[in-house]
């Protein structure tokens, strides 16, 4: 055991070393300066504490592996060290002895006692081993003992050759494969990830062993990986390799980045690091496929990649043209590229530079990073991730209505287009989604898109965050909503498109960004969006707009007879399915009789002949009430009107609104007096001052029923939850008579329905009448047993006697 | 103390957050859930693609608060989580033993 040293303790000796050099890190020693110059205050320490317990002989050598033994330690990195002998007797205990002393000044040692014969064995068995022998030093000891052994670790792995480097690449691999592909993550591990010190190292070991002549371009990337890494060390005071968010922008400003023009000093500084990071990844794949080129050759006929090949046909067609507006050849290789569905053959044709002539714009977005927890690559990186799962979202098993909708998109390309360039604003002041749009046009346009194409490309980009912004942040279940953005969306083709943009986006984004629940969300909104479309219910312009355009319209026509904030909150106080859903003529004439406040039982009406002949429209204002509508209906029929469709509109306030359809059943126009009397008739159904049950059913007996031609069809009731989102949707097949519909829209109000919109037809003695309800609170009428009750009431009304 | 916890429409979080905020509450926790109650799932389809909710997209929060906050916090939910339809979700309010401040080791209402 060894005595106190006389002289000073060499732990302290390294300690002042190491505060020293922080302080000449601080002042910009480059990151190998530092790593050589704290390798050599560690070795003045080792050695000296390994002279004290061993003292130099024969048969006994201290040796450095790995970083280490490379001479580039980090200020916390571990320190690997071998006692090599050969059968020596004392030499564990000397080595545990050493290994004691490093702990205890706070080392993390990595620590071995072999022979030469157990260094080999262990290299066959461990590739990790067999590459930390590559890089041994002898600190202290048996200088032939340590030659031999060095130069049997280099023969042994020369010899291995082909197994040596498909070794070093199923290491690479699983390394990359671990973290996901770090050159390009948000927060990259600069040592174990892609393009970290690493990869940076196989090349070095590549070249030593089999002359690739590889190595000498990563003298620069070594030299600023290990700034930042030691820089990251110094400021935790432990081993931290993972340049983490919150690291990035002090690091940055303390190993002095400057801000430029577009590029924060944070964005700056990343963007460094990936160009670093991806030019070290990219030297590795490259020796690697240098290196075991010709012997695949050999086994099969050589295969020409997908990237290769996109690589060649981009810069082909890019020779022959002066990039504005690209040529026919160019757009084949652009798009035959984005069709792949292959986000590293984007990537890989970028990194070749053969995108540059297509999009200059990619500057922009080049490396740059992201600065939120749920990115986990670089703006560019996602963007072909995005790009790429469109491609192939039609075959995605786990977002049914995703394939689907984007199986049936017809301009693929554009999407394609749109998804690849959805980020382009990214980093521009202002809304990324605006600016984006701009330049996504430009592109669109270079690229030989026709105005409405380029229009698509322009709205896509603009609005890609749309669904998913609205899907979570607001009430899906809300008709009027659905409505807004269903008719902003304007056609299902655009639809369709913006929904599948919006799945690959978020599944380009990662796990942690498109959850089912989120997926769930989207889908649902997508969904009815798609049925009000389909079903026609909006016109195709913005309907902000219309409503807008609609309101000003109204305020111009009726501004000198009513004030203007009874106009807006009217307005607001309707649906946006009413706005919509008529004229402005209409609106104007609506507001006028719902202008004033309704009294109980008070009704106001307006009478139209429609444009067809034998046909009137009837406008019937009243303070909303159950049954309401059932009452008019019931006055109707007492008064010889049928009626030919309906719609019911309620303000919040609670004003309904009932537009009705109607013909005589008899005449062939109805008279000011008849008019008259359904009116009154209505009043006093509302004062309770009018039977009309009983008198429908007097009415009814007095008109003698004709016989039926052919005997009449049973009834039937269906009641759909599947046509609508929001309302319950009945259908009520029965033989016409007098009051059938009085009859039925009694048993809704009974049930406690409110109606939202009637369509009556008429075939033949067979009415068939629709009704959209929904109850009380809103909600669909979904509960089997009162669907059922609700069929046996309806069917008991319409029954014939 | 007592733990708050209240499932409710995704869309709805920002708005109970504000409200929270606005009553003092410094943190909560909030958690993507997805669940049915009278609110059954259902299932979209386009064009024959289906897509089956079986559970309904939900936003479950959790404060940890001292006895006396309760009411407040459960004030402050009611009444911006609601509308009125179904599927406005449930809150409970359950006792919470102990509250202890990991980076510090702080107990009880220290903690909170």
């Amino acid at each position: 055991m060894p005595s106190d040293a006389p002289h000073r303790d060499p732990i302290e000796t390294l300690a002042a070393e190491r505060e020293r050099l922080r302080e000449s890190h601080l002042d910009g020693s480059s990151g190998l300066e530092q790593v050589r110059a704290l390798t050599a205050a560690v070795d003045a320490a080792v050695s000296a504490l390994w002279s004290d317990i061993a003292g130099d002989r024969r048969g006994v050598a201290l040796v450095a592996l790995g970083g280490y033994g490379r001479g580039e330690l980090s200020p916390h990195s571990d320190l690997d060290l071998m006692v090599l002998h050969t059968g020596v007797k004392g030499a564990a205990d000397e080595a545990r002895a050493l290994f004691y002393r490093l702990w205890d000044a706070g080392f993390e040692v990595g620590h071995a006692v072999r022979s030469p014969a157990e260094c080999l064995r262990l290299a066959r068995e461990n590739f990790e081993a067999e590459t930390s022998f590559l890089d041994a030093r002898r600190l202290s000891g048996d200088e032939t003992l340590y030659q031999e052994f060095a130069a049997a670790s280099v023969g042994f792995s020369r010899k291995r050759g082909a197994k040596f480097v498909a070794a070093a690449r199923a290491a690479m691999e699983a390394r990359h494969a671990k973290d996901g592909n770090a050159s390009c993550l948000l927060e990259p591990d600069l040592k174990e990830g892609a393009g970290g010190l690493r990869d940076l190292h196989t090349t070095v070991w590549l070249d030593r062993l089999f002359e690739t002549g590889s190595a000498t371009e990563e003298t620069g990337a070594a030299s600023m990986l290990y700034r930042i890494r030691n820089h990251l060390h110094y400021e935790a005071a432990r081993r931290q390799d993972v340049l983490l968010l919150h690291l990035q922008q002090p690091t940055a400003e303390a190993l002095g980045w400057r801000a430029e023009e577009q590029w924060s000093v944070w964005d700056a500084f990343m963007r460094d690091v990936y160009r670093t990071t991806r030019a070290v990844e990219q030297r590795l794949a490259r020796t690697l496929v240098e290196l075991s080129g010709p012997r695949r050759r050999r086994s099969r006929a050589p295969v020409e990649s997908a990237s290769h090949a996109s690589v060649r046909s981009l810069r082909e067609a890019a020779e022959e043209s002066f990039g504005d507006p690209w040529t026919p050849a160019m757009r084949e290789a652009f798009f035959s590229l984005l069709r792949l569905a292959d986000s590293d053959a984007l990537r890989e044709s970028d990194d070749a530079g053969a995108l540059a002539a297509y999009l200059p714009e990619w500057d922009r977005v080049r490396n740059r990073p992201q600065h939120n927890v749920y990115h986990r690559f670089t703006v560019d990186i996602h963007a072909y991730e995005t790009a790429a799962h469109l491609a192939r979202l039609d075959a995605r098993a786990d977002e049914p209505l995703a394939a689907r909708a984007a199986a049936d998109v017809r301009d693929r390309d554009l999407l394609l287009l749109a998804g690849l360039l959805h980020d382009i604003g990214k980093g521009s002041d202002g809304d990324h989604s605006e600016v984006g749009a701009i330049s996504a046009a430009g592109i669109a346009s270079r690229a030989g898109f026709d105005r409405a194409r380029t229009e698509t490309v322009r709205w896509l980009v603009r609005n890609h965050l749309l669904l998913v912004d609205a899907a979570t942040r607001r009430d899906i279940s809300d008709e009027d909503l659905v409505v807004e953005l269903a008719a902003q969306v304007g056609d299902p083709e655009r639809l369709r498109m913006l929904y599948a943009l919006s799945v690959a986006d978020g599944l380009g984004t990662g796990a942690t960004a498109w959850t089912s629940w989120k997926s769930t969300l989207v889908a649902e909104l997508f969904s009815r969006m798609m049925h009000v479309l389909e079903r026609g219910e909006v016109a195709s312009s913005d309907a902000r707009e219309l409503f807008r355009l609609r309101t000003a319209e109204l305020r111009r026509a009726l501004s000198d007879r009513h004030p203007e904030d009874a106009i807006e909150t009217h307005m607001h106080g309707m649906s946006r399915a009413y706005v919509l859903a008529f004229s402005t003529n209409d609106l104007i004439r609506h507001f006028a009789l719902m202008a004033e406040p309704l009294a109980t039982g008070d009704i106001r009406t307006h009478v139209a002949a429609s444009g067809q002949p034998g046909l009137s429209d009837l406008t019937l204002v009243a303070a909303d009430r159950p049954g309401l509508f059932s009452i008019v209906s019931g006055a109707l029929a007492l008064n010889g009107i049928n009626v030919v469709s309906a719609q019911i509109h309620t303000r919040s306030d609670g004003a309904a609104l009932e537009v009705f359809r109607v013909r005589p059943s008899m005449d062939s126009s109805i008279d000011e007096n008849r008019w008259q009397r359904l009116f009154d008739d209505v009043r006093a159904a509302l004062r309770g001052e009018l039977g009309l049950e009983r008198m429908i059913s007097e009415k009814r007996a007095a008109y003698a029923r004709r016989p039926a031609k052919t005997r009449p069809r049973d009834p039937v009731v269906v009641v759909a939850n599947d046509a609508s989102d929001f309302y319950t949707v009945i259908e009520v097949h029965a033989l016409d008579r007098l009051g059938v519909l009085y009859a039925i829209t009694r048993v809704l109000a009974e049930a406690g329905l409110d109606i939202h919109l009637a369509k009556v037809a008429t075939y033949g003695e067979e009415v068939v009448d629709s009704f959209y309800v929904r109850q009380a609170a809103g909600e669909k009428l979904e509960a089997p047993d009162l669907i059922a009750a609700l069929e046996r009431s309806i069917l008991g009304a319409v029954a014939v006697e | 103390m007592n733990l708050v916890i209240a499932v409710i429409k995704p869309f709805k979080l920002e708005e109970v957050k504000e409200a929270l905020r606005s009553v003092g509450i410094q943190g909560m926790t909030v958690v993507e859930a997805r669940g049915f109650g009278r609110q059954r799932g259902h299932t979209e389809v386009y064009r024959g693609a289906e897509y089956s909710i079986d559970f309904v997209p939900k936003v479950r929060i959790e404060i940890l608060c001292e006895a006396g906050q309760v009411q407040q916090i459960v004030d402050a939910i009611l009444k911006t989580a609601r509308t009125g339809k179904i599927g406005d979700g449930k809150i409970y309010v359950v006792p919470a033993e102990q509250v202890y401040r990991i980076r510090t080791g702080e107990a009880g209402r220290d903690a909170i």
